[in-house]
């Protein structure tokens, strides 16, 4: 069975239709993309995967469990948002660590995960600054840890490159390769 | 042309500031003048050892924090929900949070001494410590249109909706999305709120005296009608606090603002 299957998802908002029957399955540890033109629904199926928008008729199904009605923080997927969504009033450590100290994790434990996810990415050095003292290539990638703690099992990013050269979409898409593999081998070890 | 303008500006400036540099001047130089022949702090020093001043003083500050408080916690979480999920409601909610500066406060106390007198279902005014209470939510109300405005000022400079979906998908519960990721965002603006509601309920008179307590309002009153020069100093004495509020809501003010102006620079 597909780790994340939806079918015949239906989204309307008053007299708009947003979404038309929208069927996909997706297996355990694949990467994604969306192509469409703005308006097709993109984010609004992601949206409804993390649970922000309840879809008007269909199905979700997330490792098996029917998670269509599911609150958002009971479903433990991760979403980076286009305006990244850092927490402007903590540092870089807290934002990654958010997620573990909401869920009430051992200091230690946390310290060790977030040392380990600033190393990642290549950037152990930024750990004490805030997010309005990082470049937009930091943000992001800061943005893409903070949402994927490791009780984490999905993650979605409705992250468009606004500069759409092959330069700057890479490095995320590498963070994000490198990031589904450390999950993946903590999974297994 | 440009000369002409700036002439005029100018006299409106220096209109203005005479308009109100000089009472206060006068009342300075009158409050210095208890010693006959000399200028001297004697009223401020009359004033400040006045134990009734001390008690009046001490007690509207107790009722300022107390309302500070219980607005703080009845705002913010109020204009947080109507941002987030019912933003149809604002102008009907900040039209309910200006009614109190257009209902006076006099008709406000009356409306209380009728609904909870000592022969009522809640009879609040029956002794004093109810009272305080009656009188703390009198001053939340009074104080409401300040505080909601700054606090609401404040949540539209950070992007409420996608801060509360990132905390929520992660997993926090809504008091941690309050008080871990709304409540430290918008500190400036619950800050500014509070010093105004300070300078409120400091000053307050009309509930305070109808209500019979001990507050700083009625003690300046009673002190006007009775004495000569102690009332000019005491006015100072509650200028000088209206300041230090207005300064502290500056520096608490730019010291965010410096914050977002480097996080401006940053593309």
């Amino acid at each position: 069975m597909a780790f994340l299957e939806i079918e015949n998802l239906h989204k309307s908002f008053g007299a708009n239709t947003a979404l038309h029957h929208f069927d996909m399955k997706i297996e355990r540890g694949e990467f994604i993309t969306f192509l469409g033109p703005s308006g097709c629904g993109k984010t609004t199926v992601l949206r409804m995967i993390a649970g922000f928008e309840s879809p008007t008729r269909g199905v979700i199904r997330l490792d098996g469990r029917d998670v269509t009605h599911l609150r958002t923080r009971q479903r433990k997927v991760g979403m980076v948002f286009q305006s990244y969504a850092l927490f402007p009033n903590m540092t870089v450590a807290d934002n990654i660590g958010f997620g573990l100290r909401v869920t009430r994790r051992p200091q230690d434990e946390i310290r060790k995960r977030v040392d380990e996810m600033l190393e990642l990415i290549k950037l152990p050095n930024i750990a004490e600054r805030y997010p309005w003292q990082l470049s937009g290539g930091q943000q992001q990638r800061v943005a893409l840890l903070g949402r994927w703690p490791a009780s984490r099992r999905y993650c979605c990013s409705t992250n468009r490159s606004r500069r759409s050269t092959r330069k700057s979409a890479s490095p995320c898409g590498r963070t994000f390769a490198r990031c589904s593999a450390s999950s993946a081998s903590r999974r297994s070890s | 042309m440009k000369s002409q303008s700036r002439v005029g500006a100018w006299t409106a400036m220096i209109v203005g500031s005479l308009y109100f540099l000089i009472p206060l001047i006068a009342t300075v130089e009158f409050s210095l003048r208890m010693r006959r022949g000399v200028y001297s702090f004697d009223a401020y020093r009359v004033v400040l050892s006045d134990p009734r001043f001390q008690a009046s003083f001490g007690y509207s500050m107790l009722m300022a924090v107390l309302t500070i408080v219980i607005g703080v916690l009845l705002v913010v979480p109020t204009a947080y929900w109507v941002r987030l999920r019912l933003p149809k409601l604002r102008p009907v909610v900040e039209f309910i949070t200006l009614l109190p500066l257009v209902i006076p406060a006099i008709v406000i106390v009356f409306g209380y001494l009728r609904i909870y007198n000592s022969s009522s279902i809640l009879p609040l005014t029956g002794n004093e410590r109810a009272t305080d209470l009656l009188l703390v939510f009198g001053y939340v109300t009074l104080a409401l249109p300040y505080m909601y405005r700054s606090v609401d000022a404040g949540l539209a400079a950070v992007d409420v909706r996608s801060l509360t979906e990132a905390a929520e998908c992660l997993g926090a519960s809504w008091p941690t999305i309050l008080f871990k990721v709304i409540f430290p965002n918008i500190r400036s603006g619950i800050l500014s709120g509070a010093f105004l509601t300070f300078a409120v309920v400091i000053g307050e008179f009309t509930l305070a005296s109808l209500l019979d307590r001990p507050a700083f309002g009625p003690y300046l009153q009673l002190i006007g009608a009775n004495r000569a020069y102690e009332p000019s100093a005491l006015a100072i004495i509650a200028f000088v606090i209206t300041w230090a509020s207005m300064g502290l809501i500056q520096v608490f003010g730019s010291a965010r603002g410096s914050a977002r102006t480097l996080a401006g620079q940053k593309p």
